[in-house]
């Protein structure tokens, strides 16, 4: 008998067929097939295979030639790529094409927050100049987002005196809301992989009209007679009183509004980087594998800096490890959620040696109980409780989860790339300038030494600490 | 399941628990049903016990303060993995993490392994030259490619020694011997010329001006004249000293004399014994010019022989000694430098009888002059040691990736751990070299030796005590990728088949880290048998202790293609405390991942041939290689003080551990000094070769070029140490104050510090200058000198931005006008530290 919270962690054997074949589609199973473009139509004519999409038909790189393949139903996909791998030597990789999942989207007692902070929030309603638009016109923006206790925690303001963040931030995550007032004229180079849409990947797409009329808005939301209204357990959003009557909350996808939520909290700490969506989650928070592999080429080839990735996967996939390679030797420098399963284990890509695994904590440094943490998973950890940041329809919400955390850590990266011009140079030493710089942190407690990495963010420091270079 | 008649290479399933199917020998499973476990403290035994596994070890954790419950523990050999795995990860809440075991292997014992055993360099090796046929043979750069460093310096005489295959033909006359000098000077055995000889150099001081002069001949000659000419100025010659006796003292006007007669004493104070050279001695009335051109000598003997002094050289400048000696199958002949200075040589030429059969050896004081003749031996550039194998010295491989000139500044001064199948501790070259370590098979501390292991007799054949005597020797093949050399009397005695396959490798391996960064300490860890298997947990531990026993480098010359995150969170506990990780990219000639290849902290070595194309065995691909080194018939050392040439990705990866070793001898990161680390070693070698062939663009940075490597450290971030030269800076402010380098400073009302230290990196200069006050101060001045060398300065920049764009002569300007962008970009604010940066025309020079 498994004990329920232990449920989505079982990746075992069974488990992991297990969670695939109830997300399965109707044929059968699907596969990341590694062939030559000469090779590829034998090699599933052979073994029963479907071809269903190709990592990046315009590249012509061997390194890309990675094909979404299907078995037929009810075959054993530990045989077929059994099978496969010993009768094609010119295949040289097969994995199974599994589901990576926005970690919140899991059961988590520990995740279950109140409203008490937003509602704190709230009773301030002035707003301040932030982040300027591009036609150099002063924005003004709720206080409450800007002077939150976290970007006063880890000091984000002070190190914008300086540098605020001119680079490109690709987020791969469930969209972003491209009408956000203050994220979408930040929006560049937008894919939509779920929908295979260029130039759009918008959050909207996994809602039912009805409730995108109610949620959208073309203004910044009036916070009288706004309420906050608890969402699911890690994020609770700023509503007025019509839409709280008029939206059916049970209808709003579990994972509605995640991507916005996270590009917010990076333009808090970059509000001069472009943010590029690429939609790979879906409402459920669920993504196809190919999906994120498909992203993360599509972010290096199109000028991303840097990547924040707040998902996670449990299982190791060489080729999600190919790709995050191919971001680091280009001088992209990879930013992963710990997961939230509160334990000292690894998930992917957090785990990875070139991709900074962020923690979550409190605000009083100690580490956030639903963090999985350990110095081989964690490079360093950011606040993740509470956390007020923007939400699709230009309203506001607070949010609590590693996700939450590594966006600060992205934004940071930004800062970096600014500042240092990392982004002019070639290379993995952009990993050890950022990992260098952020070593200059504060400890965190809760937790033995080097358990979460380097400790929580100080985003001035880390800066003064790349100046030194 | 269906069979196939044929297994091809079954390249073990991605996801490592999946496991089904034939698996290739580099991913076997160990005999025993293991697995490595990690929990919560505490929690290990309670978890064994409940699921039927026994704990056979645990890593060691000497210092990692959280503690690092990972064990070893087996299970009935009945149990299926997957189950085994599948109830501790369901019902054991603090199992962190559970993985098969398997085994890793040596590339070049897979049995899937594509490497050919190629002979024909080795022998080439040994015998590059088979001798020089009669009658002639020319010695330049080819032969011996640090030929011009051997000099003869002025005045000395130097032994050229040729030995034939047969019994020398005692006829003089048949030889020829000719030797060219830089500068034009050439010295030819003829024995019928220059038989006495006045050399270059005059020594001028006082009244006296003095020159040697020589017998070359093998009898005795005796002065019978002397003609000299001198500046006027000298006023009268006055007196004539051969040897310190004085042979003519009347006096003799300005500005030229003769003397033939009127000799004082004996005659026998104007003689010079064969192979002598005594000083003639002049003294003037006043004192002597200095102008060596100014003088003229000639001398002639009784025996009818002339010699003149030519300040300007002349033909006797270099001298072949008229007197060869003859003895069996070797003829001597010595060389005299005459000249005003040390002389280099360019080329020798030889000729002799047809009778005396091949030329088979030839020395230089006892130095050879031929780099891949029989018995030779040499030493280090800098001749820190000496009786080195020239073969292993100069081989191609080190000459493609420019190691001695990496080595001018750096030795590798560092440790290097090495994951194989232990060492030879008593091999003359290592043996200086090698630190304890750890057999992780027989879990022993110590040195572990590969001569334990295989039996008695083979090892008394090996062992000598000093290098193998190359004369005569042959090559043995001993696996698919590697031949021994070894004499005639090893090779009849030795039965290769009773040592096993793997035996040598890690030998092998720590000779091509030697030849990099000969002063590196190379730490022997055993995880790997003579069958070439290493088990996964024997690696991780290796890891592990390796790091917490102070590597800067781990060499991993193997693979494995099942993903383990037990070994990923070991690579990551490496770079994470600045170790770098160096892995082989492995044999299969495929583009696959391999571990711990394949992580993106660990770098991967793909194999290249003598001329930088890709090795067809090697694997390839960007997402596996970072840089390719030489892995084909490299010469390298060998278990009982013998040499082998070896090929495979397992003997390309040791060159780049070689490489961080340098990186970390004297240019660790800034924060941590003698760290070698992943970033730091990636990013040097990223100034690397492109690698031809079907690798191209698919082999990391290309294939290493040492040299450039330690250049690139050098101009980049990664230094420490201060620009070479002079520099001085002030900045003033508009506010009224100024900073200064050097410090101390001078100002008032306002305070700006600068630095105290300087940072460069390339072509820049970086200084960093605090605004101490409490308002806003603006930079409007800039008076700076710097090195000559530097050459001009372009640009200025103040925290990333451009202020000032403009060509200044060194060495000083002044800038008080011109700046360009908005003057906000000048302003510091109140405790703001803001970097000054100067750009100049030329790299900026630097100081260790």
């Amino acid at each position: 008998m498994w004990p329920c919270e232990h449920l989505p962690k079982a990746y075992v054997l069974a488990g992991a067929l297990l969670a695939l074949t109830t997300a399965a589609h109707a044929t059968g199973d699907r596969f990341l097939l590694r062939a030559p473009a000469s090779e590829i139509a034998g090699i599933v004519a052979t073994h029963g295979l479907t071809i269903i999409d190709q990592v990046d038909p315009s590249a012509d790189a061997l390194d890309r030639l990675v094909y979404l393949v299907e078995a037929a139903s009810g075959v054993d996909p530990a045989q077929v790529i059994a099978d496969v791998l010993a009768m094609e030597p010119e295949a040289t990789g097969m994995e199974l094409a599994t589901v990576a999942s926005v970690p919140e989207s899991f059961v988590n007692p520990n995740l279950n927050q109140g409203t008490a902070a937003l509602e704190a929030a709230m009773l301030d309603d002035s707003e301040v100049v932030f982040g300027e638009n591009p036609d150099s016109s002063d924005r003004h923006v709720w206080n409450g987002y800007v002077d939150q206790p976290a970007a006063a925690l880890i000091n984000v303001t002070a190190a914008h005196s300086s540098h605020q963040g001119d680079a490109t931030v690709a987020i791969i995550d469930t969209g972003i809301d491209p009408n956000h007032p203050l994220l979408g004229d930040r929006i560049v180079a937008a894919y939509d992989f779920v929908n295979e849409v260029a130039g759009s990947a918008s959050e909207w797409t996994d809602l039912d009209q009805s409730s995108v009329v109610i949620l959208d808005q073309s203004s910044v939301v009036i916070l009288d007679q706004s309420s906050v209204v608890i969402l699911d357990q890690s994020s609770v959003v700023i509503l007025d009183d019509l839409q709280i009557a008029s939206l059916d909350l049970e209808t709003l996808p579990p994972a509605f509004g995640h991507g916005t939520m996270v590009a917010g909290v990076v333009h808090r700490v970059a509000p001069e980087a472009k943010l590029m969506p690429l939609k790979a989650f879906d409402g459920n928070g669920d993504a196809d594998l190919f999906d994120i592999v498909r992203a993360i080429y599509y972010a290096v080839d199109n000028g991303a800096n840097v990547i924040n990735m707040s998902f996670s996967v449990k299982g190791f996939s060489p080729e999600l490890m190919r790709a995050v390679n191919y971001a680091a030797r280009k001088g992209v420098i990879c930013v992963a959620a710990a997961g939230n399963e509160g334990e000292e284990t690894l998930v992917y890509p957090a785990a990875f040696g070139n991709t900074i695994g962020v923690a979550s904590t409190a605000l009083n440094d100690l580490i956030s109980p639903f963090s999985n943490y350990g110095s081989d998973l964690i490079t360093v950890a950011a606040p993740g409780e509470d956390i007020i940041t923007t939400y699709p329809g230009g309203g506001w919400a607070q949010a609590t989860g590693t996700s939450f955390s590594a966006p600060w850590i992205t934004g940071t990266v930004a800062l970096f790339a600014d500042k240092n011009g990392t982004k002019h140079l070639p290379g993995e030493s952009d990993y050890y300038l950022a990992t260098d710089a952020l070593s200059h942190d504060m400890p965190v407690h809760g937790l033995g030494a080097h358990r979460a990495g380097y400790g929580r963010i100080d985003v001035d420091g880390a800066l003064s600490e790349l100046e030194k270079d | 399941m269906t069979t196939y008649s044929k297994l091809t290479p079954a390249l073990i399933l991605t996801l490592g628990w999946l496991s089904a199917g034939p698996l290739p020998a580099s991913d076997a499973k160990p005999a025993t049903n293991d697995f490595i476990l990690r929990t919560a403290a505490g929690e290990a035994a309670g978890i064994a016990a409940r699921n039927g596994l026994t704990i056979i070890s645990q890593v060691d954790t000497p210092t990692d303060p959280e503690g690092r419950s990972v064990y070893l523990v087996r299970a009935a050999a009945s149990t299926p993995p997957e189950v085994v795995i599948g109830d501790v990860e369901a019902l054991e809440p603090t199992a962190v993490g559970i993985e098969e075991v398997f085994l890793a292997s040596l590339p070049e014992l897979d049995q899937s392994s594509v490497v050919i055993l190629d002979t024909t360099a080795a022998e080439s090796a040994l015998g590059a030259i088979d001798g020089f046929a009669p009658p002639a043979a020319t010695v330049d750069a080819t032969w011996n490619s640090h030929l011009h460093d051997r000099e003869i310096e002025i005045g000395h005489t130097a032994t050229l020694e040729l030995e034939f295959e047969n019994v020398a033909d005692t006829s003089t006359s048949s030889y020829g011997v000719q030797v060219e000098f830089g500068g034009g000077v050439v010295a030819t055995y003829d024995p019928s010329s220059c038989a006495a000889v006045v050399e270059q150099y005059v020594d001028i001081g006082g009244q006296e001006a003095k020159w040697y002069v020589a017998n070359t001949t093998n009898a005795t000659i005796t002065l019978s004249s002397i003609s000299v000419g001198w500046p006027a100025a000298n006023g009268d010659l006055i007196e004539i000293k051969l040897g310190g006796a004085k042979i003519y003292d009347q006096v003799l006007p300005p500005s030229t004399a003769t003397v033939d007669s009127g000799w004082l004493a004996a005659v026998d104070k104007r003689e010079i014994d064969p192979g002598q050279a005594l000083e003639l001695r002049l003294k003037w009335q006043n004192g002597a010019g200095v102008d060596a051109a100014a003088y003229t000598l000639d001398v002639a003997t009784v025996e009818g022989h002339s010699a003149q002094f030519d300040s300007a050289g002349g033909p006797c400048a270099g001298h072949v000694d008229g007197q060869m000696q003859i003895s069996g199958s070797e003829v001597r002949f010595e060389v005299t430098n005459y000249a005003a200075s040390d002389l280099a040589i360019d080329r020798i030429f030889f000729t002799w009888p047809a009778e005396n059969g091949k030329l088979i050896a030839a020395r230089l004081d006892d130095k050879s002059l031929l780099d891949d003749a029989y018995e030779e031996f040499g030493e280090y550039p800098d001749g820190s040691r000496r009786d080195i194998w020239t073969g292993y010295l100069n081989q191609s491989a080190a000459q493609l990736l420019e190691v001695d000139e990496a080595q001018e500044d750096f030795r590798g001064e560092a440790t290097v751990a090495i994951i194989d199948t232990g060492i030879d501790p008593n091999h003359e070259l290592l043996a200086d070299v090698v630190v304890p370590g750890y057999d992780f098979i027989n879990d022993v501390a110590g040195i572990p030796s590969e001569m334990a292991g295989i039996d008695q007799s083979s090892v008394v054949i090996l062992d000598q005590s000093s290098v193998v005597i190359l004369d005569g020797s042959g090559v043995v093949p001993l696996s698919q990728s590697s031949v021994v050399i070894l004499d005639e009397a090893q090779e009849t005695a030795l039965d290769t088949s009773t040592l096993p396959d793997g035996f040598g490798h890690g030998t092998m391996v720590a000779g091509i880290v030697h030849r990099v960064a000969p002063e590196a300490k190379l730490m022997p860890l055993r995880a790997f048998d003579g069958n070439g298997d290493g088990h996964l947990y024997d690696i991780i531990e290796a890891i592990y202790y390796a790091v917490d026993h102070g590597a800067n480098v781990i060499n991993m010359s193997f693979s494995m293609e099942t993903f383990s995150s037990e070994l990923m969170r070991a690579i990551n506990y490496a770079a994470r405390n600045g170790v770098a990780c160096v892995a082989a990219a492995g044999n299969l000639g495929e583009e696959i991942q391999v571990f711990p290849a394949a992580l993106g902290n660990t770098i991967g070595v793909a194999s290249v041939d003598e001329s930088g194309a890709l090795s067809s065995f090697s694997n390839w691909g960007s997402d596996l290689v970072t840089i390719s080194a030489p892995g084909q018939s490299v010469l390298t050392t060998f278990p009982g003080g013998g040499w082998a040439v070896a090929s495979g990705t397992s003997f390309a990866a040791p060159w780049i551990s070689g490489a961080a070793a340098l990186f970390a001898d004297k240019l660790g990161t800034k924060h941590a000094p003698g760290k070698a680390d992943y970033y730091l070693s990636s990013t040097a070698l990223s100034a690397a070769e492109p690698v031809v062939g079907s690798g191209q663009g698919k082999s990391g940075h290309g294939r290493a070029n040492l040299r450039k490597a330690i250049e690139r450290i050098r101009s980049g971030k990664y230094s420490d140490d201060q620009p070479l030269g002079v520099y001085s800076l002030a900045a003033s402010f508009a506010e009224g104050c100024t900073a200064n380098y050097p410090p101390p400073e001078v100002g008032s009302g306002c305070t700006a510090l600068g630095a105290g230290q300087l940072a460069f990196a390339g072509k820049r200069v970086r200084w960093r200058v605090t605004n101490d006050s409490e308002l806003d101060i603006t930079l409007d001045g800039l008076t700076l000198t710097w090195p000559t060398e530097n050459g001009l300065l372009k640009k200025v920049s103040v925290d990333g931005q451009r202020v000032l764009d403009a060509d200044l002569p060194q060495p000083t300007a002044a800038i008080i006008s011109g700046w360009l962008g908005a003057v906000d970009d000048r302003i510091f604010a109140p405790h703001e530290t803001l970097v000054i940066e100067l750009e100049f025309a030329h790299e900026v020079l630097w100081t260790y």
